[in-house]
């Protein structure tokens, strides 16, 4: 019964993200863009959208109001269970992509309780393009890790993965709201991290620059969940 | 005596067996004290669950009394005292619940209670038990290491109270805040605060925000979250289209639902007591119910709305008859459709036929209701329609509900209803023109289409036939295609009978018939001026015969358009006026009117013309002005006159002005030229008196010396050549006629509008005549003052022809350098004549199309205006101040010679 609903769910989606801003993002998915060009330039700019708190965080803090200085304060010390940027830095650039497609992939599912748990629909529909943005990322993420794994690019082990620290633990509401909101503040500091990696790639898919990943273990890095490879994004909608 | 002492011995020895019975019985059920005492916590509801039990009760059941005491913090502070009366069953487990304001979690609670025997029913059995030990309780806390402040989560309604407490005791400094509102706690005890917030409103679904910090960082906090309080259903109504489904709908008021899944938007419950069946509704403001047919049709609905919080009900109870809310008719259609008459036919979707309905039906053409019916009908519905207009679009409604009782009216079926054309039931207005050339009679029939009324169809074509009254026998016939709405005959000099009828698909309208005579065209009737106004014209005539059988006006709209759209209007036997008001009408058009009477055998004659404007208008051009017989004292104007047609207003007359050279004669200055009328007026005049005075003087020395010394008198020094010997020809001393050339010709039209100029209105450049100037240059060496001539023409004045003079000058206080006269009147002719060293001027009457005209020269003769045209006096010398006539061409015969 449900899945019944959700083929003509999907095609909405789908039908809504070719305007929005990452429908590019699902083309590729469907099929890749060859140009490495482009899709940098793709994730540059979802990063750069997905870093702006003006998107999420901040109508999550009037929709809670958790507007106050004190409740604002608390909101603002960000989630650490996100990569720092120096962790991502010291990444390779697939190593780089599967952690940040690993992160993405927790925040989703946070997302998801966040939504399901304490608001309706119609409460935040920021959501709803923050959740559809994420999987556009992960999408470009998948076709830029084809494109540089044809180019013979190694693999390298990612960061440990955050679904761990990121899953729902609060079980008293107030602790719900602010973590939340603390969440939601690591998310945006993250994407602003990956986005300032983004513009340290340069504009040739060949391998510029190489960085250590043992660096990269112990600055933000909480638990190792190796992976050789991104995983191939779900289709929005399911 | 002794008897007395055993007696009294033996009642004490019984009543001492009887205490001691009663001792013993006391004594075994004195452990009626409450026993197994157990309290739970409901932290949510801040509950405490008391449970217990009365071992060992004497009989049955017993009226006992349960003293309970509750401390909090310690033993010592007794915060709550109380009874709980009840009776006690034989191992019956004891329930008792308080509510404690303060939460359960916020400090221990010690509790401790005891029994008292109260039934009135065994007296013997009065008792009261000892406290029991107390028990402490306290509220579980899962965090308890963390959680700072209570209740947590708690779920309230708007305009609740709520104490919240805080314990301080790891966090000095603590303070707490609702929202942004720093909150001061009373201390309970060294660590322990508390604070109530009361009448607490609702701010968000997401739940108000209550928290604690130490220096704005924070510590724990707790989210209250407030409930709107549930409204009762509102207009909560059922009803059935069908008979098998009841549909009840209800406005459900504010939504309770809060976030985080504390509470649900608020359920609603439809249970029918008359069924007993209950259901839950999956909507909000809307539930169906099923109507099961073996039972009675009657309900007693309670709709339930409930929250977490709260429940409220409505009822209602009906029969289902009386709730029918009908679907729309269905299947309407039209039978046995005629010209005047229609029947339709239409199905109700009605589960039971056997309901009796009432149906509206309404019948609309393209702009009203036309008629409306109530019909009762019991399955399908018919109706007549009658009185119907012939090929004519209507729409038809029908809208249905149950005729025991109108619950609401079904939504309106519609159907288009066209009924069949019928034979015109008009006869055309028609009319005609009648032009007789060379022995025959053009006519040209007009006739005004028929209205969609009267024409009930597609007008197809119309028929013509003419008779001839005269010979009988001949017969024209014509048939005109619609939409043509005249035509033209061709008939000899002989009376003709001329009938026309339209023609539609069904048949032809009645005749509508008209009679050429033998003098149809050739009237003669003479055209009388009318006033028009803007609302149009007053149309009067005097009626001619006796024997008549109505009038008839005719005019043309557009008289200057080739197709003049020929009106005309149908008046009564006895109308002797009327008013012909046409938007069409312009101002400065003439408009023509011919009143016709018709007699019995539908002969028209014609027996008055009119012609009139609704506003006259100045002429937009002069007349083109010839100049013919020029002598050097005469000459001779001629101007074609006005096509009357376009006159933009009656010419009254023409104004021929007459000018100095010295005035500048321009076309565009004969109302600009104020110096030259100074220099004419003020500086000539005295001019004059110095000449006059120099004259006498020189006349008087002349008699001295005629007298003392007679001179031979020398032509050379006569005083008329000193005034020639002017500074522009000093060298000429003998007066040449040639040198007395007419120098300038002005005709000026004026009209009524011009009239309006000078009474202080004045006209525009577009709308004031150009004066014809036309100049007669002297010589070639004459590069003098040039004199001129200037014409002007008016409009027709009644008043100024009426009383047989036309020589008004309209401009009595501001005259133009020419004044102007009237030349039709010989009066104003001669005044002007009388006035010397000032142009005369005349009005030539409108028709008069040429005029003499003749140089009056410098001459001794002024002033005998009756030899002027008679005897003219010889030239002698030319005058700069030449006076000037112009007179009509039957006054100025013969033209004066030399």
């Amino acid at each position: 019964m449900r899945a019944r609903h959700r083929r003509p769910l999907l095609s909405l989606a789908l039908g809504l993200l070719l305007l929005s801003p990452a429908a590019e993002a699902a083309v590729a998915m469907r099929r890749c863009s060859s140009s490495y060009t482009q899709l940098l330039g793709q994730l540059r700019s979802l990063a750069h959208l997905m870093k702006d708190t003006s998107c999420l965080l901040e109508p999550y803090i009037r929709l809670q109001g958790l507007d106050t200085p004190v409740l604002r304060g608390f909101c603002t010390e960000c989630s650490g269970a996100f990569p720092s940027e120096d962790a991502l830095a010291a990444l390779s650039r697939l190593a780089f992509l599967q952690t940040v497609s690993a992160t993405l992939d927790g925040v989703l599912q946070r997302l998801a309780v966040l939504q399901q748990k304490c608001l309706k629909a119609k409460d935040l529909p920021e959501f709803h393009v923050a959740r559809k943005n994420i999987q556009g990322v992960r999408n470009n993420i998948y076709c830029m890790s084809e494109l540089l794994t044809n180019g013979s690019e190694t693999p390298e082990a990612p960061l440990p993965g955050t679904e761990a620290p990121l899953r729902p633990s609060a079980q008293d509401t107030f602790q719900a709201k602010v973590e939340g909101c603390q969440l939601l503040c690591g998310y945006h500091r993250f994407m602003g991290s990956v986005e300032q990696v983004f513009e340290k790639w340069g504009d040739s898919p060949s391998r510029n620059r190489r960085h250590s990943p043992r660096r990269a273990l112990h600055k933000g890095a909480r638990r190792a969940r190796p992976s050789r490879r991104v995983k191939k994004p779900v289709p929005r909608g399911q | 005596m002794a008897f007395s002492v055993v007696f009294q011995t033996a009642l004490m020895l019984a009543l001492l067996s009887w205490r001691t019975c009663q001792s013993e019985v006391l004594a075994e059920y004195s452990p009626l004290t409450p026993e197994g005492l157990n309290i739970s916590v409901s932290s949510a509801l801040q509950h405490l669950h008391f449970q217990w039990t009365v071992h060992k009760l004497p009989y049955q059941e017993l009226q006992m009394v349960f003293p309970i005491e509750i401390s909090r913090v310690e033993t010592s502070k007794v915060i709550w005292m109380g009874n709980y009366s009840t009776t006690v069953k034989q191992d019956q487990v004891l329930h008792w619940s308080w509510e404690s304001e303060l939460p359960l979690e916020c400090a221990p609670h010690f509790v401790r209670i005891k029994s008292i025997v109260n039934d009135a029913r065994f007296p013997e059995l009065s008792f009261t038990s000892n406290w029991s030990s107390w028990k402490e309780v306290r509220a579980p806390t899962p965090e308890q290491n963390h959680w700072l402040i209570f209740p947590r989560n708690k779920l309230v309604e708007e305009g609740s109270n709520v104490t919240f407490c805080y314990n301080s005791a790891r966090n000095p400094g603590l303070s707490c805040y609702v929202e942004s509102a720093l909150i001061d706690g009373e201390q309970l005890d060294s660590n322990l605060f508390t604070f109530t917030l009361t009448n607490i409103p609702f701010i968000r679904t997401q739940g108000t925000n209550i928290y604690c910090g130490v220096n704005h960082t924070l510590k724990d906090g707790v989210v209250l979250f407030v409930s709107k309080v549930l409204e009762e259903p509102k207009n909560f109504s059922c009803e059935t289209q069908d008979f098998k489904t009841l549909n009840c709908t209800w406005d459900p008021g504010v939504d309770t639902g809060l976030g985080y899944n504390r509470q649900p938007s608020q359920q609603y419950t439809l249970f029918d007591s008359v069924s007993g069946k209950k259901k839950f509704c999956v909507h909000n403001n809307w539930c169906n119910w099923e109507i099961s047919q073996d039972l009675p049709a009657t309900f007693n609905f309670t709709l339930t709305a409930e929250n977490y919080l709260r429940k409220r009900t409505v009822s209602t109870a009906f029969a289902l008859t009386d709730r029918v809310h009908l679907k729309a008719p269905e299947s309407v259609y039209f039978k046995n459709v005629s010209a005047t008459n229609a029947t339709v036919t239409w199905k109700v979707p009605v589960f039971r036929n056997y309901v009796t309905l009432l149906c509206q039906i309404e019948l609309h053409d393209k702009e009203n209701v036309r008629q409306e019916h109530n019909v009762s009908i019991k399955g399908n519905g018919e109706f007549l329609f009658s009185e119907l207009q012939p090929d004519t679009e209507y729409v038809v409604r029908i809208r249905c509900a149950s005729a025991r009782h109108v619950w609401k009216w079904s939504k309106w079926a519609a159907a288009t209803l066209v009924t069949a054309e019928a034979a015109p039931s008009k006869a055309l207005d028609v009319w005609r023109i009648v032009k007789s050339n060379e022995g025959l009679h053009n006519v040209t029939l007009f006739w005004k289409p028929l209205s969609k009324f009267h024409a009930n169809g597609k007008i197809l074509f119309y028929n013509i036939v003419a008779k001839n009254l005269d010979k009988k026998s001949e017969l024209k016939l014509l048939c005109i295609p619609a939409p043509t709405n005249g035509t033209e005959l061709t008939l000899d000099q002989g009376s003709y009978q001329i009938q026309v009828t339209a023609n539609n698909s069904v048949g032809p309208s009645p005749t509508s018939e008209i009679v050429i005579s033998e003098n149809s065209g050739n009237e003669e009737v003479e055209e009388e001026k009318i006033n028009g106004t803007k609302d149009g014209f007053l149309v009067s005539w005097n009626p001619r015969y006796g024997d008549r059988a109505g009038h008839v006006v005719d005019w043309c709209e557009h008289p200057q358009n080739l197709h003049c759209d020929l009106q005309w209007k149908y008046l009564g036997s006895n109308t002797t006026s009327t008013v012909i008001s046409s938007d069409a009408f312009r101002p400065g058009i003439r408009y023509n009117f011919g009143i016709y009477e018709l007699s019995t055998d539908k002969t028209a004659y014609l027996v008055e013309k009119k012609t009139g404007y609704t506003q006259e208008l100045a002429p937009l051009d002069s007349p083109q002005v010839a100049v013919a017989n020029l002598t050097p004292h005469s000459f001779t104007l001629s101007w074609k006159d006005y096509d009357t047609e376009s006159q933009r207003g009656f010419i009254q007359g023409y104004y021929v002005c007459l000018k100095s050279n010295s005035t500048e004669c321009h076309p565009d200055s004969v109302k600009e030229g104020l110096p030259a009328y100074m220099l004419m007026h003020i500086i000539l005049p005295m001019m004059l008196c110095v000449l006059l005075i120099a004259v006498v003087c020189y006349w008087k020395s002349q008699w001295v010396k005629e007298k003392c010394y007679p001179d031979i008198p020398d032509p050379y020094k006569s005083s008329i050549l000193s005034l020639v010997k002017s500074k522009e020809n000093p060298h000429l001393t003998v007066m040449n006629v040639k040198d007395c050339i007419p120098d300038a010709i002005e005709v000026i039209n004026k009209s009524e509008g011009t009239k309006v100029q000078f009474t202080g209105k004045p006209l525009t450049e577009s709308e004031s005549p150009r004066p014809a100037n036309l100049y007669l240059l002297p010589a070639e060496d004459f590069s003098g003052l040039a004199p001129c001539i200037s014409f002007e023409n008016f409009t027709y004045n009644e008043s100024a022809c009426d009383s047989g003079s036309c020589a008004h000058i309209p401009v009595p206080t501001t005259a133009p350098p020419c004044q102007l006269g009237m030349l039709a009147s010989p009066d104003n002719s001669l005044t002007s004549l009388e006035n010397t060293h000032t142009h005369s001027q005349g009005e030539i009457p409108a028709g008069e199309m040429n005029m003499n005209y003749v140089s009056q020269l410098a001459s001794p003769m002024l002033g005998d205006k009756d030899s002027l045209l008679i005897n003219p006096p010889e030239p002698v010398l030319c005058s700069e101040y030449k006076m000037q006539m112009a007179v009509p061409s039957h006054l100025a015969s013969p033209v004066l010679s030399e």
